[in-house]
């Protein structure tokens, strides 16, 4: 492309610096000095891609080999993608402006169902065929990752190759198993299977999903396919290299500061959450080795804010020490530091107090549920009074706006429950009301955000077996909350449940809805989880034409029968997940094995993998 | 008293396509990267006290912006190491320590020198020349704006110093080219505009007026613009922003 053409395409769309790839860290090679080239391909906007740290360590640790490359695209923005099929411009990656198609391996990451159709149009765009069958020997290997390949049917057809877990290690395998391939010329079909012989690494079309009589009854693997296909996990941690220069957007990502990962995995076991499921154990990284990496990223980025990323940073064994050494150190030069998340008690209400010297924003947390029956079932482990005693901590300490998130339609949830969120709301008014009158709370008045989402079973939890609350009961439900919660210095805000729906569907999907995803894609849904641009009726149609029934999906599944995710092993046995489906009815909590027993999910034993903690070393 | 050491700096490349302020957040993290002894505002919120001059349109490169550092001690060595940590597509071109009081960069400058390249139809000098001298004979150059839903009504005439149809001649453009064999459809101007708090006029309504007049694209992206200068200018003097400082060793980069 000429150099006025690419500076009219850039002046012609909004924030042109989403398509530019010469930010600072960016990394340019020679495509003709390497044996492998490698398009990352995040299948959202460049805001949100930015801010994912598995695209971040993949592209280091792929860069940091002299025999390949690693280049980013992410799905251009409707104005841009208006713009590049009126010119017949083909998807490109950033560092190198070359079109997808010309490179050998394409890898997408999976994070969300709901970027599914912005891959079918990322592959339409790169002109490659959507489906695997029909790629030739001069078209990329397309491959996948990320939490969602832990069931990958819905979207299997449009992959060469799905990695299940952790890609620090896997990729180097995958990457000296292309260049070999490369050089002594195999067939696609060569390739595949070679590649399905990597563990971790799911090769769709050498696995044949059996339906009878509509029912789904099992998986078979073909040509000595491995079964089932077992997750990559990382040992060490501590050992493994941590890119601390990463890329410096000219604009402002959705996180617009600099991630050093603390630890890897949850084990606090909620019963509803897949992260706490398919990253298990929980590996810590030293204290040294954080404070080394801190420091390293602020001199690379110089960048003012530092996040300490995990599932539940407030976990780790020494975050105290760990926050009030870093805040020592980057205080002075204007860098802050931060917590994704925070945990629902006065211990995380003085950490935050710790990294947040000004009150600027407000504090979230997450009780889940609204009593203390469904709190136990989804083994979220907060009892009522730790919800007053963190409030009342985050109000004698200055805030004056919390968020609490909880989730509706969670198994076992009754009207009771419902109400048990207006209820909590109540009490901490009146805690604030009363704290005031003390004179205990000063400045502005409380603001309440109360933020629902709807539960969504995913696959490899406790919940994988259980119905989704249909559509109607989940609005009246929301309706039930509006009406019970009261007004004053209350905001509620609840996430579309209709897209939740269609979440649902796709999250314990199998293999017969990639017809359905096409379809929808050919009726023009893009960008879904964006909701200016998500359409339920499109979706309804897509499921209607492609013959499938939605309420088969969404509701409750049979312990005994086979799931479509079966063949696809996360550590985490199938009959912890039925034993602690049972413990849930039976209002049985189960506490974390990092602190208490083990709780035999299994990993450990089947893995060979351990917990690690930095206060034990 | 804190120094403050006042830079020119050029905008090309990847940083022509973001705004004002994340332009000023990338300086920000360059200052931060290069370790510069920068001053920081007090209050919850610390900030490196660095202001800038008039605000520099997305998409227009220029050769020569202006900032005010604050600093909390001055060596030698702070411009240099500055210079090697500025992200692609901006760089340190000068530096100079500001004398006595300073006048923020916003109220002192007031005029900006421009060039502008715009495409048409080949064998359109003559009609351009005539068309620039009409519009300067005029006493008033009305454009109208959208704007929240009204139309507003703009004379750029007492914006527009100097306004001229320029041959190529040895010029060499900043971050452009001409794409090979078609220099006779590329039309270049050079103006001198008002800018600053005081009212400014964009190149881009300038050209908006010629286009009306004579077949040029004069849409934004079809345009380049680039900012050559930025100055004080009064009837009889033109002075630049660096003319004020006391030239330091390591100055010119």
């Amino acid at each position: 492309m000429q150099e006025h053409e690419k500076r009219e395409l850039l002046l012609s769309v909004s924030k042109p610096a989403r398509y530019l790839g010469e930010e600072l860290n960016s990394v340019h090679k020679d495509h003709d000095r390497v044996e492998v080239r490698f398009a990352l391909a995040f299948p959202d906007v460049y805001e949100v891609g930015m801010s994912h740290l598995g695209s971040v360590i993949l592209y280091h640790a792929i860069n940091k080999r002299d025999d390949a490359l690693c280049e980013r695209v992410f799905a251009p923005w409707t104005d841009m993608e208006a713009e590049m099929r009126k010119r017949r411009l083909p998807l490109f990656t950033l560092e190198s402006w070359r079109p997808v198609r010309e490179f050998d391996v394409v890898g997408f990451t999976l994070q969300y169902e709901m970027t599914y159709t912005n891959i079918l149009n990322m592959l339409d765009l790169a002109g490659i065929p959507l489906r695997a069958l029909d790629r030739n020997e001069e078209h990329p290997l397309v491959i996948a990752g990320g939490p969602c390949a832990f069931n990958p049917e819905p979207v299997a057809p449009f992959f060469d190759a799905i990695v299940i877990g952790e890609g620090e290690e896997v990729i180097h395998e995958i990457l000296d198993a292309v260049i070999h391939q490369k050089r002594i010329g195999m067939t696609r079909a060569e390739r595949l299977r070679q590649l399905s012989r990597i563990e971790g690494v799911y090769v769709p079309s050498l696995y044949r999903p059996i339906h009878r009589e509509g029912a789904f009854v099992g998986v078979e693997p073909l040509e000595g396919a491995p079964m089932p296909v077992r997750r990559r996990i990382v040992r060490d941690l501590d050992q493994l290299d941590f890119p601390t220069n990463p890329i410096v957007p000219y604009i402002q990502a959705v996180h617009d500061r600099v991630m050093v990962e603390v630890f890897r995995g949850c084990s606090r076991g909620c019963r509803f959450c897949q992260a706490g499921m398919i990253y298990r154990p929980v590996r810590e990284r030293s204290e040294e080795r954080i404070r080394h990496l801190v420091r390293e990223a602020v001199d690379n980025t110089g960048s003012n804010e530092v996040s300490l990323v995990s599932l539940a940073t407030c976990d780790y064994s020494r975050i105290e020490p760990v926050l009030k050494s870093l805040i020592a150190e980057h205080g002075p030069r204007g860098v802050g530091v931060s917590l994704p998340s925070l945990r629902v008690d006065s211990f995380a209400v003085g950490l935050a107090q710790e990294v947040q010297r000004v009150r600027k924003t407000g504090l979230t947390f997450a009780p889940e549920a609204g009593t203390q029956r469904l709190r136990d079932i989804i083994n979220k482990g907060v009892t009522d009074e730790d919800l007053m005693t963190t409030v009342d901590a985050a109000l004698s300490a200055g805030w004056h706006s919390l968020k609490l998130y909880f989730m509706l339609g969670l198994p076992g949830e009754e009207e009771a429950d419902v109400l048990g969120i207006a209820d909590i709301c109540k009490r901490i008014m009146a805690l604030e009301a009363r704290g005031r009158r003390e004179g205990r709370y000063r400045g502005k008045r409380l603001n309440l955000t109360v933020s629902v989402s709807v539960f969504v079973p995913k696959p490899h939890t406790p919940f994988q077996w259980e119905p989704q609350l249909p559509l109607p009961e989940v609005e009246r439900r929301i309706e039930l909350l509006k009406r019970e919660l009261p007004r004053r210095r209350i905001d509620f805000d609840w996430h579309d449940p209709r897209l939740s729906r269609v979440e649902a569907v796709f999250a314990r999907g199998d293999r017969r809805l990639a017809d359905a995803l096409e379809r929808a894609w050919r009726l023009g849904c893009t960008f879904d989880g964006w909701s200016e641009h998500f359409s339920y009726d499109k979706w309804l149609q897509a499921f209607r034409e492609t013959g499938i029934n939605i309420e088969e999906y969404t509701g409750s599944r049979d312990p005994a029968a086979p799931l479509p995710w079966d063949h696809i092993d996360s550590g985490v046995r199938k009959e912890f997940l039925e034993a602690e489906r049972e413990r849930a009815f039976a209002g049985q909590t189960t506490p974390d094995c990092r602190w208490a027993v083990c709780s035999v999910c299994g990993v450990c034993m089947d893995y060979g993998v351990q917990v690690e903690r930095a206060d034990r070393t | 008293m804190s120094p403050i050491v006042r830079l020119r700096y050029s905008v090309a490349g990847p940083a022509r396509y973001i705004s004002h302020l994340d332009r000023s957040r990338a300086i920000e993290r360059a200052l931060r990267r290069a370790r510069t002894p920068v001053a920081y505002s007090q209050g919850f919120n610390p900030r490196p006290k660095v202001s800038f001059g008039p605000p520099l349109p997305l998409g227009v490169v220029s050769r020569a912006e202006y900032l005010d550092l604050e600093l909390t001690e001055y060596s030698d060595s702070v411009l240099p190491t500055l210079a090697g940590a500025m992200p692609p597509g901006l760089r340190l071109l000068a530096g100079g320590l500001v004398r006595g009081k300073v006048e923020s960069l916003m109220s002192f400058i007031n005029a900006a020198e421009y060039r502008v390249v715009a495409r048409g139809p080949a064998g359109m000098r003559d009609r351009i020349a005539e068309v620039l001298e009409n519009i300067l004979s005029e006493g008033e150059i009305i454009i109208r704006k959208e704007a929240k839903g009204k139309t507003k009504k703009k004379d750029l005439r007492p914006g527009i110093y100097e306004l001229a149809f320029v041959g190529w001649g040895s010029r060499r453009l900043f971050d452009f080219t001409v794409p090979e064999g078609a220099e006779d459809r590329y039309y270049l101007f050079e103006m001198t505009l008002a800018v600053g708090n005081k009212g400014s006029v964009r190149p881009e309504e300038v050209m908006e007026a010629v286009g009306r007049r004579c077949p040029l694209e004069v849409e934004f992206p079809l345009l380049h613009i680039e900012r050559i200068r930025l100055f004080r200018r009064t009837e009889h003097s033109s002075t630049d922003p660096l003319d004020l400082c006391d030239p330091i060793s390591s100055g010119v980069l």
